[in-house]
């Protein structure tokens, strides 16, 4: 599983190179999200320009990992994809979730990187 | 896995049919909802349980049906899948039972039978709009 951390202007870019994130992978991904952002900036952004697929247990994951990394870290999603806007806006777990429609011009860098 | 190569499967036949890009988004995400219910509930612990998915677009929704031989619905019901409102509070939030709720969001014409030790599940997943 594919999760690469860069740190910009205050906040750790987390960007998820996975297609999908899903009940075959939702428990792993939750952990790796809970490993990668427990050192650094207290704001973590989750790049998710590469995520196609995201089912129930890949949104619980999502909360979960927010939860765990709460309260001295906030977890924020960047760059949802049609399924995961869906997903999202359905479940009106876009009314809880900070959503970036695009990385900040301070992380631009790392959005024509990959 | 199985039903992640299920899920291409049965995407591959929507294309081929002409489905919109988003009509198969809904179609996929519905569809691997109910699949990972039946192996987790209906045939947990069965690695030799029957699943069988048959799906034909009819050029407006994606008609659908998925059999199993597992374990029976609970009072025979299919959930209702609410969600209760999310609390203020982070820690309140809930982890799961979304996947019934999207099942009903994207779905018309749901419905459940239990025949000779069958589960039969059929359903048409309908556009929405975003």
């Amino acid at each position: 599983m594919l999760l690469e951390k860069q740190e910009f202007g205050g906040a750790q870019v987390i960007t998820v190179s996975e297609a999908r994130i899903d009940a075959a992978i939702a428990i792993q991904f939750k952990e790796r999200v809970r490993e990668l952002a427990s050192n650094g900036p207290d704001r973590v952004v989750l790049n998710l320009s590469a995520v196609e697929f995201l089912d129930s247990s890949g949104l619980g994951a999502l909360v979960a990992a927010m939860k765990q990394l709460a309260p001295d870290r906030r977890l924020e999603l960047a760059c949802p994809t049609e399924t995961v806007r869906k997903v999202l806006r359905l479940t009106r777990m876009d009314t809880v979730f900070t959503i970036h429609e695009e990385l900040d011009a301070a992380a631009d860098g790392i959005k024509h990187a990959s | 896995m199985a039903v992640r190569n299920a899920l291409a499967s049965v995407c591959d036949e929507w294309k081929r049919s002409g489905a919109a890009d988003d009509l198969q988004g809904s179609g996929e995400l519905v569809m691997a909802e109910v699949l990972n219910n039946v192996v987790e509930h209906a045939q947990a612990g069965r690695p030799e349980g029957i699943v069988e998915v048959a799906t034909h677009f009819d050029g407006v929704r994606l008609v659908c049906a998925v059999v199993d031989d597992g374990a029976p619905m609970p009072d025979l019901e299919l959930p209702l899948g609410h969600i209760a409102p999310y609390s203020d509070h982070l820690d309140e939030l809930p982890e799961g039972g979304f996947g019934w709720f999207l099942i009903r969001s994207m779905t018309q014409n749901l419905t459940y039978n239990r025949v000779e030790g069958w589960n039969q599940l059929h359903f048409d997943v309908c556009g929405t709009s975003d």
